[in-house]
């Protein structure tokens, strides 16, 4: 049984900059563009649960096979989509390299990257998080500078993590790969 | 405000409520933590927070490598220029990590180490200095991108010439502290950490992947003690600081210290170890100057302060009644 702490950091150091490839994955096999967070969690969930017992040896493909194992099932059940589409899902080149280059991406241009993020955020969103984390400003200073309520900072705040999240993680617009 | 969220998308908002909660709060409550908690023992929801968590943790580097820009709201002292040519003659440690420049990576690190009763002060090409303590291990590496620092361990006070584009990193029982502008004061203690603020700001961030991770941003006189999943700070006079730091001199300054807490600090400085085997002797204060070499000095005390007794072994001075 591995420790869950171990589990958690794990889970951030190599599944999380999987998302981005895993978001991509998603969208090339499965129409609709709804869902794409249910199905991460359940990728995630799937994932962190074999993780109690041991590490995958490739974190990487043991992603993309429960993910490629998801989607199937998915495809059958819900039976939206001809057979032929799950043919293609099935010969589909599943990227296996390890540790993945999001990783080094990610490593190489931290800082740009959260500034660029930074900029796709809805503008109120935007400025709340930058009034918190670069100039450090409690939620009472920055309602006050945006007049507007705590409860209204908090909620930007709130916003603003959600999409900074996708946007590093997730990969919306991201550096494109081909 | 929740447009159609879908149930994944409806978890997200509420892991950010949750850990936005846990970060802005000023006053966090045992009861609310014990809520978290339990939240976060759910697997779904723990994820959720954990993604959101890494993100949150992510963006606080945003402040330390570009540090408030509006004269008014800067609470430390006017940055010195982090690159004089006066530093570059008395260079010890040269920039040589090849083509590649890594912003978070672990790239090739240089080790230092000194042993038990040594001292030695590290000079970087930036002005920055990094004085060692006794028994201590640390790996450095600079390039033009950052400055990053892991102290193995034991102990070391680090005076860094802040550089708003080369956040230097200090990173200690997994944890991170990053230079706003400082001097600060490191000590690894088995699983404790603790982090000692003597000039300007510096943020401490507990291990990345704890599910109850926290950051304190850290001003003069503060001081935080962290384990694997606390972070507790608390406020120090500033004298007693100096005292801390005093081994720098090759002094350790006690205040109405214990004898077991005196041996003990001793101890980290020399090979003939001290024990206390009597637990009222063990009790007793005393103020005093004392060298990090000073064994003897000790014994006088316990002897003529106290009207202890002294046997000494090989390796070892057995202080009793």
């Amino acid at each position: 049984m591995i420790p869950r702490a171990e589990r958690d950091a794990w889970f951030v150091r190599e599944v999380l900059p999987l998302e981005a490839a895993l978001t991509r994955y998603f969208r090339h096999n499965w129409r609709e563009t709804v869902g794409i967070a249910d199905f991460l969690q359940d990728v995630y969930l799937r994932v962190y649960e074999a993780a109690a017992r041991e590490f995958p040896k490739s974190t990487r493909a043991f992603v993309f096979a429960t993910a490629h194992n998801l989607l199937v099932d998915r495809i059958r059940r819900e039976k939206v989509i001809p057979l032929e589409a799950v043919e293609n899902l099935e010969a589909l080149n599943i990227p296996t390299e390890s540790p993945g280059p999001e990783a080094q991406a990610v490593a190489r241009d931290e800082l740009r990257r959260l500034e660029t993020a930074l900029q796709t955020l809805p503008p109120r969103a935007r400025q709340a998080f930058a009034l918190h984390h670069i100039e450090g400003l409690s939620v009472r200073e920055i309602a006050q500078r945006m007049s507007i309520g705590e409860r209204a900072v908090t909620w930007h705040l709130n916003e603003g993590l959600r999409a900074l999240a996708d946007q590093l993680y997730g990969g919306q617009q991201g550096p494109n790969r081909p | 405000m929740t447009e159609n969220a879908t149930p994944a998308e409806a978890l997200r908002i509420e892991a950010a409520d949750r850990l936005i909660a846990r970060q802005i709060s000023t006053d966090w409550t045992e009861e609310n933590q014990q809520d978290l908690e339990q939240w976060l023992e759910t697997p779904a929801n723990r994820l959720a927070y954990l993604r959101l968590q890494a993100v949150w943790t992510r963006a606080q580097r945003l402040e330390a490598a570009r540090p408030l820009r509006r004269p008014h709201s800067a609470p430390t002292a006017p940055s010195r220029r982090p690159f004089s040519l006066k530093f570059a003659a008395a260079a010890l440690i040269a920039c040589a990590i090849g083509g590649s420049t890594l912003y978070l990576s672990q790239p090739d690190m240089r080790s230092y180490a000194t042993k038990v009763g040594e001292r030695q002060t590290l000079t970087l090409t930036d002005g920055s200095t990094i004085a060692l303590n006794t028994n201590t291990v640390l790996k450095l590496s600079t390039n033009s991108n950052a400055r990053m620092a892991v102290l193995e361990k034991g102990e070391a006070v680090f005076q860094i010439q802040h550089d708003s584009t080369r956040p230097f990193i200090v990173t200690a029982s997994g944890h991170r502290i990053i230079d706003l502008g400082t001097k600060f004061l490191v000590r690894e203690d088995g699983d404790k950490l603790k982090v000692s603020l003597i000039e300007g700001r510096a943020r401490v961030e507990t291990a990345p992947g704890s599910a109850a991770q926290r950051s304190a941003t850290l001003l003069p006189g503060e001081v935080v003690l962290a384990s694997a999943n606390t972070l507790t700070k608390s406020k120090a006079p500033l004298g007693k600081l100096k005292n801390e730091e005093s081994w720098q001199r090759g002094q350790l300054v006690f205040e109405a210290a214990t004898l077991a807490d005196a041996a003990r600090e001793l101890n980290r400085y020399n090979t003939q170890k001290l024990i206390i085997t009597d637990s009222a002797a063990a009790k007793l204060t005393f103020d005093a100057t004392i060298p990090t070499n000073g064994v003897e000095t000790f014994i006088r005390v316990a002897q003529q302060v106290f009207g202890l007794h002294i046997k000494r072994e090989a390796d070892t001075v057995i202080v009793s009644r």
